[in-house]
């Protein structure tokens, strides 16, 4: 069975339908690229996954269990699905260490001194370990979103959602970022990434889906969405990024 | 004219200082309970209760829209009775009063709490929504993320606000004369009425006033600038 499906997902804000009949299932390991222009609905689309958009319609499946159901247990099912944000949403009042230990401390009664050593550990994968001491505010984006990562993976996350993470950056501080990613991949965490980081998408990949006005346009290997697309829209949008 | 400075000072100095204790005291207490009660307003103004909503709405435009001197003769002389009144229909005599300066208390903690709940409202709504969602994602509970990520960061941006409240509620301790509180105001009417020293009298108590104040605003620009440049340095 599939980690992750997603069954005939649909959202409205109003009268705009932002997603139509989402079908798409993720198997655990996998890293899933979602590509498409601009609101086209990724975004909203990873946003409902763990739940801060709530489905209009259509369930969401993860581990056979229905978390559009879960009602107020839905802290459960989040702490093992971590997320990285666009523009990083670190917690300003609070030390870079901080920010990493915090939750496993509060929401897991981690003892303070492994979550510590462990919260270091992390730091020092994704690159970031002399700026523990450092405050948010004082970092380039790119060190931001590194620890992001790593307070995401502090949970322990069986999957990661990864919501345009490099689209804030500053062209230079994308590689950084994309790095400690594609070690995520190798170590076999399983990923949903909306991105426009054709490169990453190519390189990294075992699916690329391709969505369009709120639907799913395509869904294949990467290989067979960026050489032979079969969809026209696919094709146009391709021609367009590819080209710049 | 001539002008008695020399006795002023000597006789209206030591008690004015001792007017500065009673103004201290009532403003440290009265904006700790604003500070409280305008904390629980903005909180309760939050929640997704209805009827709560629009009892607290509609409190908040009782106070804001009566003046703070009503308020205290209110709470001073016409609370009291109420409460005589509501235990006499158990029977009980109780005959209870109120002290001017707990009056004046209460009275800066309602009214400031009010004004100051809409400081931290507006606050709270200028946090980054981005602050909740990353709380949210991780696995806290909505309360939980507002009173770890929302509140503390509100909190902290309202800091300057509040500092110009705090001054203003020491300038307002003038009011507490008309229930007979000790404090500045009215130490110095009754030394002017008793010498006819007006001039000099109420020149003295305008100063004593500005030394209190002046320094506390300059307090409050630096913390406003402190928190503005935090940790960038």
């Amino acid at each position: 069975m599939a980690m992750l499906q997603i069954k005939n997902l649909s959202k409205s804000f109003g009268d705009l339908q932002v997603l139509r009949d989402i079908n798409i299932e993720v198997e655990k390991g996998q890293v899933v690229v979602i590509i498409g222009p601009s609101g086209s609905g990724k975004s909203t689309m990873l946003r409902c996954l763990n739940l801060l958009e709530t489905p209009s319609g259509g369930q969401i499946l993860y581990q056979g269990d229905d978390i559009t159901a879960l009602g107020k247990k839905v802290t459960g099912y989040r702490k093992r699905v971590g997320m990285v944000f666009q523009r990083f949403n670190l917690f300003q009042l609070h030390t870079v260490l901080e920010n990493v230990m915090m939750a496993p401390v509060q929401l897991n009664k981690m003892d303070k001194a492994a979550a510590r050593e462990k919260a270091l550990d992390l730091l020092g994968k994704v690159g970031m370990r002399d700026k523990a001491e450092a405050y948010p505010d004082t970092l380039s984006g790119g060190q931001q979103q590194r620890v992001a990562i790593a307070r995401a993976l502090a949970m322990d996350p069986e999957m990661l959602l990864f919501d345009e993470p490099t689209s804030a950056l500053d062209p230079e501080l994308v590689g950084d970022v994309l790095e400690v990613m594609k070690k995520l991949a190798r170590e076999g965490m399983t990923m949903i990434v909306v991105t426009h980081e054709m490169g990453f998408a190519r390189e990294v990949a075992d699916r690329v889906i391709f969505m369009d006005e709120g639907y799913v346009v395509e869904d294949g290997s990467p290989d067979v969405i960026f050489t032979k697309p079969k969809n026209e829209r696919t094709k146009a949008f391709l021609s367009r990024v590819l080209n710049k | 004219m001539t002008l008695y400075w020399q006795k002023t000072f000597s006789t209206l100095g030591p008690s004015l200082l001792q007017g500065i204790g009673v103004v201290v005291y009532v403003t440290v207490f009265g904006f700790l309970a604003s500070l409280l009660i305008s904390l629980v307003l903005a909180i309760g103004r939050m929640s997704k209760n209805r009827p709560l909503n629009r009892i607290l709405v509609l409190f908040v435009e009782l106070i804001r829209g009566t003046p703070l001197l009503v308020q205290f003769f209110y709470i001073y002389y016409v609370i009291p009775m109420l409460l005589d009144a509501f235990f006499l229909l158990f029977g009980v005599k109780t005959g209870i009063q109120i002290k001017p300066v707990t009056a004046g208390i209460i009275g800066f903690g309602i009214n400031y709490g009010c004004y100051m709940s809409e400081v931290i409202r507006s606050a709270i709504v200028s946090i980054d929504p981005g602050q909740r969602e990353a709380g949210l994602a991780l696995g806290y509970s909505e309360r939980q993320v507002l009173f770890k990520f929302i509140i503390p960061p509100a909190l902290r941006n309202s800091i300057p606000v509040f500092g110009n409240y705090l001054v203003m509620m020491i300038k307002d301790t003038s009011l507490l004369a008309m229930i007979s509180v000790q404090e500045l105001l009215l130490r110095t009417k009754t030394f002017a009425s008793q010498t006819f020293l007006t001039v000099e009298a109420y020149t003295l108590l305008a100063l004593v006033y500005l030394v209190v104040s002046v320094p506390l605003s300059r307090v409050s620009v630096v913390l406003e600038k402190r928190i503005k440049h935090r940790r960038k340095s």
